[in-house]
């Protein structure tokens, strides 16, 4: 459920991006739609360590192969996350305003990561200032209400793997004379 | 007791296989954008992108349809006008045409000349009759000759305030006889009457009162003056052909009118009394 929770989001981020298409030439504002990145975040907290890295990595490899065009590039930013996100999910809840908190961060330091990645292999020329206000400050603006109907589909998604669990056992017959 | 589960070593193992494929076709260096690369782009442009912009484009020219509905009923109606504006537009040519005739015919007629239109011209009476603009009010008489821009037409019969009756000469009535001569050479001139029109053949017939001068065709027949009526000078025709007449002195004269009486709109009143 979570992996198709997170496919999803990532499908409906390429409808974004080609409905909005991004300035190449960077002479624009313009945003980048990362409701898979968030997906893939909130759902990290709920897997232990080493599925949390894997999971991570798997859609690190996916986005660079299929929307960046880079190689291991967001499979190792992805994966600081996850190292970022096993830090902090033990102090934080299941809040809109925390969960809200966790996206855009994690969000732009995904940004920062690739970012400074590029700057150091030459790749863009772009100055930090310049990089900020034309494509990370609308990004984060757009992607905060992006969280937010993430946040809303985890917990329908949530809401919903409970009845089902419920009904589940609902079903179950309990013999009481042969429990041990 | 291995610290990973049989997942979590397939998954290593896919992940482990994924890089060293992109680190063998990076080294390769194939091309700039890898083969892996290249699919994986087109699976995301032929499942995402390029579906999204043909809705796109789908919607688009269906919302563009009624704009193109309107612009189109637009058009129709601009072309329609248009060909109504070509039509005024020949019709004020072949006016002005008609004008510019008129004017140079003016000026070689040393008389008073008085303009106007036609107004009426009956399809039972086309060859008797037309009503023009102007009447007593603006100096019409009776029995003023009357011109279009291309020769005599016919004489004032009816007069009223503001309109006039004209009579053509192709009139059928024997009444209309008109005076005229034929100049031939030097100053010798032979004189006749405009006896009638005749239809079928669109000539008039001119009776010479002599039989001895030699007429040839396309001399001009003018109106002699002698009748009291036209003055003298104004163009009838040109000859078509000469007959003798039996048992009667003279010849018959058969003349080409020089007026079209098909088709006119601006009529010239001649006033002897004024030049």
């Amino acid at each position: 459920m979570n992996i198709l929770f997170v496919f999803v989001s990532f499908l409906i981020d390429g409808i974004i991006m080609a409905l909005f298409p991004a300035d190449s030439a960077m002479q624009s504002v313009f945003f980048v739609s990362n409701l898979g990145f968030c997906a893939m975040v909130l759902t990290l907290k709920e897997y232990e360590s080493i599925n949390a890295y894997l999971f991570a990595i798997c859609w690190g490899i996916f986005y660079d192969y299929f929307y960046a065009g880079t190689f291991l590039v967001y499979a190792i930013a992805f994966a600081f996350i996850a190292f970022l996100m096993q830090l902090w999910s033990k102090h934080v809840t299941d809040t809109i305003l925390e969960s809200l908190i966790i996206c855009i961060s994690t969000l732009f330091v995904k940004d920062c990561v690739v970012y400074f990645y590029m700057r150091f292999q030459s790749v863009i020329q772009m100055d930090i200032a310049t990089w900020f206000l034309r494509r990370e400050f609308l990004t984060i603006l757009m992607n905060i209400l992006l969280v937010i109907l993430a946040v809303g589909i985890i917990h329908l998604k949530n809401d919903y793997l409970k009845r089902r669990e419920l009904r589940i056992r609902k079903e179950e017959k309990i013999e009481w004379m042969k429990l041990r | 007791m291995s610290r990973f589960t049989k997942v979590q070593k397939i998954i290593m193992g896919c992940i482990v296989a994924i890089v060293l494929l992109g680190f063998i076709i990076r080294t390769l260096a194939i091309s700039s954008t890898s083969i892996a690369y290249d699919a994986f782009t087109m699976l995301r442009y032929g499942l995402i992108e390029q579906p999204l912009r043909t809705a796109q484009s789908w919607l688009e020219d269906f919302s563009s349809l009624w704009a193109v509905k309107e612009e189109n009923d637009a058009l129709k109606m601009q072309l329609a006008q248009q060909m109504q504006l070509e039509a005024d537009l020949e019709e004020a040519i072949r006016k002005n045409a008609e004008y510019e005739t008129m004017l140079e015919l003016g000026e070689s007629v040393p008389y008073e000349k008085i303009y106007a239109n036609v107004l009426v011209r009956d399809q039972e009476l086309w060859n008797n009759e037309i009503t023009i603009s102007k009447g007593a009010h603006d100096g019409i008489q009776k029995d003023m000759a009357v011109m279009s821009n291309t020769g005599v037409i016919g004489k004032i019969s009816e007069t009223g305030e503001f309109t006039s009756k004209v009579k053509l000469l192709t009139s059928q009535d024997h009444l209309n006889n008109v005076s005229v001569k034929i100049n031939l050479d030097g100053d010798a001139v032979s004189e006749g009457v405009l006896e009638r029109y005749d239809a079928e053949e669109g000539l008039f017939i001119i009776h010479l009162f002599d039989d001895t001068s030699d007429i040839q065709k396309d001399m001009k027949v003018v109106t002699s003056g002698k009748g009291g009526v036209y003055p003298s000078g104004l163009l009838i025709g040109t000859v078509n052909s000469v007959q003798s007449l039996k048992n009667q002195i003279g010849k018959s004269v058969y003349v080409v009118p020089s007026a079209t009486f098909q088709s006119f709109d601006v009529v010239m009143v001649i006033n002897q009394g004024g030049s």
